[in-house]
């Protein structure tokens, strides 16, 4: 996981543009029984790898070292398991951003607890971005978080990061565990006063 | 942004600061946790040398894991299940959390434990390391699921980073119809607001037809608002909720219940409240509902046809084609007369004491039994409902009609313990998920109102329970 500010994300990019793309999908329950984030390595999209038989993107050597991630819509819709975005920093060349449509309202947290930057783009950028990517497989881009950006030697793709995230990307302050520390003094003495107390 | 709902004021009333992220800290009364999320939130504590800051404030049981048979043979045949409950026992122990185990009496799916203990109450913020927790919304609280990063931030801060959403009345107005239930009021709304429609809000469900639902009726539609992609989910507290709460283990007596329940008169929405959107829809005419693809929002009428792709914009079609490749079904057909293997009643949605007693009286009204081509499950939702149900007869019921009567736990809904539907078979369920692979590789699931899957049983097809009442 990244420490302190994320101002870009460089590194190939793999297209995987598939609409609602539930995280049962991006990691099967039945692995969730292991209790370490480190022994996700390896299991994204398990199930649909093993029936596309080599096919999948995840499978294709020229993908083999991507960091960035281009999905479709509703990108990780569904259970609420961390285990889906450790599983796509542990996958291919790490996984450090995603560019989608859309998200599922836990998964894209969870991404941006673990340093993982979460992009949108229109479906066009993102059709337009894929096709390019498979036809320049080893194409390098870099993902400049305040600039919006996503940019490679020919060209570039506009995409979006929500304003009070971008601002917590550059900031460092993305990781808000030590900013909830700080002020436990202030969540004490308010619980005394909060249900069940009445 | 909305003024005088529940959600402004159950958020003003726990908000501690802002952060420097821009996002508010949110003190959090009370957080669930359960085997599968928690021990690598425990090992961020122990890194970090951090202790609970309210232990009472968080409680434990095990539900995810846990066999529907013999749940307490240990250690597991499955190595990897028994390591996992060590790790919340060990978690427990050290951290000095509350825990009801498996030989507690009170275990259960910790969505139907919570509100069963009277630990869920109106006016609460409650976090649990589990989508479905919008469950607890029931109750009039601001109840939403949260990754394992943030659960240790609960157990460390008893508060969350988070942003305020927006809120989004939905009103069902109008009685629902004999055979119709709160299942199909959820699957509903997802159907006509899909499966992201709720992006950004939280959802305020509203109406006479939720005014006339029991709690358990409430909790089943609030449980499945992550579904349609809000993450909190809520119905005003009312006489209904108050009446469900009062005497229960962990509900306020004496001069505190006095106090609490002018409190949670005080969070209902103000009548001139604002909104950021109010949807209206009527639920006299609403039919018992039925998923034909591989998510929540893919839903049809009972009597309807399955949809074709070329029903849809070109830019779903190639997803709708995929759905019934998965689902092995055709579109134009009806999905009524779908032959099953499997029944499911149970999950956090549906393994409440009434679900349990609707299945029972229906296939006791035409005694009906099993079909031979069937294997059904019933699953209490917790230790309490198994013997509430067992008292009334309830187990007697199902055994005779050739129902699995099994013990507590999250059981078919999701493919991570025993209980898993084999490889292209077909599974008529209670629960909320009908993913690809979710009750295990490659099944196929149907979501309907526990009596639907009772029907489902009965007929070993997709059937319309109306015409078996």
């Amino acid at each position: 996981m990244p420490e302190g500010p994320i101002s870009r994300v460089t590194g190939t990019v793999v297209p995987y543009v598939r609409d609602r793309v539930d995280t049962d999908r991006i990691i099967p329950a039945r692995f969730l029984k292991e209790t370490t984030f480190e022994a996700m390595a390896g299991y994204a999209f398990t199930d649909e790898r093993t029936d596309e038989k080599g096919k999948h993107p995840f499978d294709q050597p020229q993908y083999a070292g991507a960091e960035i991630l281009v999905a479709g819509s509703d990108f990780g819709v569904g259970s609420s398991r961390e285990h889906a975005p450790h599983a796509l920093m542990r996958t291919l060349g790490g996984i450090k951003a995603i560019v989608a449509e859309s998200y599922g309202p836990i998964f894209w947290p969870n991404c941006v607890q673990n340093g993982i930057v979460v992009a949108t783009a229109d479906r066009r950028t993102i059709n337009d971005l894929a096709a390019f990517v498979e036809a320049n497989p080893s194409a390098e881009f870099t993902l400049d978080v305040r600039a919006q950006l996503l940019q490679h030697e020919g060209g570039v793709y506009t995409v979006s990061v929500d304003t009070a995230v971008r601002q917590s990307y550059l900031d460092g302050s993305w990781n808000t565990f030590g900013q909830l520390l700080e002020n436990v003094d202030a969540v004490r003495a308010a619980l005394a006063g909060l249900p069940p107390h009445y | 942004m909305s003024e005088g709902t529940l959600l402004d004021k159950v958020w003003e009333r726990h908000r501690i600061g802002t952060l420097k992220n821009g996002q508010d800290q949110l003190a959090i009364d009370l957080h669930l946790i359960h085997e599968v999320t928690s021990p690598q939130a425990f090992a961020m504590l122990r890194e970090r040398r951090l202790h609970v800051l309210a232990p009472d404030r968080t409680v434990a049981t095990v539900d995810h894991i846990v066999p529907t048979v013999h749940p307490s043979l240990r250690p597991y045949l499955d190595n990897a299940a028994e390591k996992m409950m060590q790790a919340l026992e060990q978690g427990v122990r050290e951290f000095g959390i509350k825990f009801y185990s498996l030989d507690s009496g009170k275990q259960g799916i910790v969505h139907v434990i919570g509100p069963e203990l009277g630990l869920t109450q109106p006016g609460m913020t409650i976090a649990c390391g589990d989508s479905h927790t919008s469950t607890h919304g029931a109750f009039g609280s601001v109840a939403f699921g949260i990754g394992t990063t943030e659960l240790a931030h609960v157990l460390a801060t008893q508060s969350l980073a988070q942003s305020r959403p927006g809120v989004r009345r939905i009103e069902w107005n109008g009685e629902l119809g004999p055979g119709v239930y709160a299942k199909d009021v959820i699957l509903a709304t997802i159907g006509e607001l899909g499966i992201n429609g709720g992006k950004g809000f939280a959802y305020e469900f509203a109406g006479t037809a939720i005014d006339g639902l029991g709690m358990e009726g409430r909790m089943t539609i609030c449980n499945m608002t992550i579904e349609g992609g809000a993450k909190v989910g809520y119905v005003n507290p009312d006489q209904t909720t108050f009446d469900y709460v009062r005497g229960r283990e962990f509900a306020p007596t004496g001069d505190q219940l006095g106090r609490a329940l002018r409190y949670w008169k005080s969070v209902r929405s103000e009548p001139d409240a604002k909104y950021d959107d109010v949807r209206q829809f009527d639920s006299s005419r609403l039919a018992p509902q039925v998923t034909w693809g591989t998510n929540p929002g893919q839903v049809i009428s009972i009597d309807d046809l399955i949809p074709r792709p070329e029903d849809f914009p070109d830019s779903q079609r190639a997803g709708v084609t995929k759905a019934l490749a998965y689902i092995g079904l055709k579109g134009g057909e009806r999905i009524v007369g779908t032959p099953i293997d499997w029944a499911f009643i149970g999950a956090c949605t549906n393994s409440r004491i009434s679900d349990l007693r609707e299945a029972a009286s229906f296939v006791a009204q035409g005694k009906y039994h099993v079909a031979k081509s069937v294997t059904a499950l019933v699953v209490p939702g917790s230790q309490q409902v198994k013997a509430q149900a067992e008292m009334e007869g309830l187990d007697t019921i199902f055994k005779e009609a050739g129902f699995q009567w099994r013990d507590s736990g999250c059981s078919m809904c999701l493919g991570m313990n025993p209980d898993q539907v084999g490889e292209y078979q077909r599974c008529a369920a209670s629960s909320n998920r009908n993913f690809e692979g979710r009750q295990g590789r490659n099944s196929r699931g149907h979501l309907m109102s526990p009596v639907m899957v009772a029907a489902a049983a009965v007929t070993g097809q997709i059937t319309d329970a109306r015409e078996l009442m």
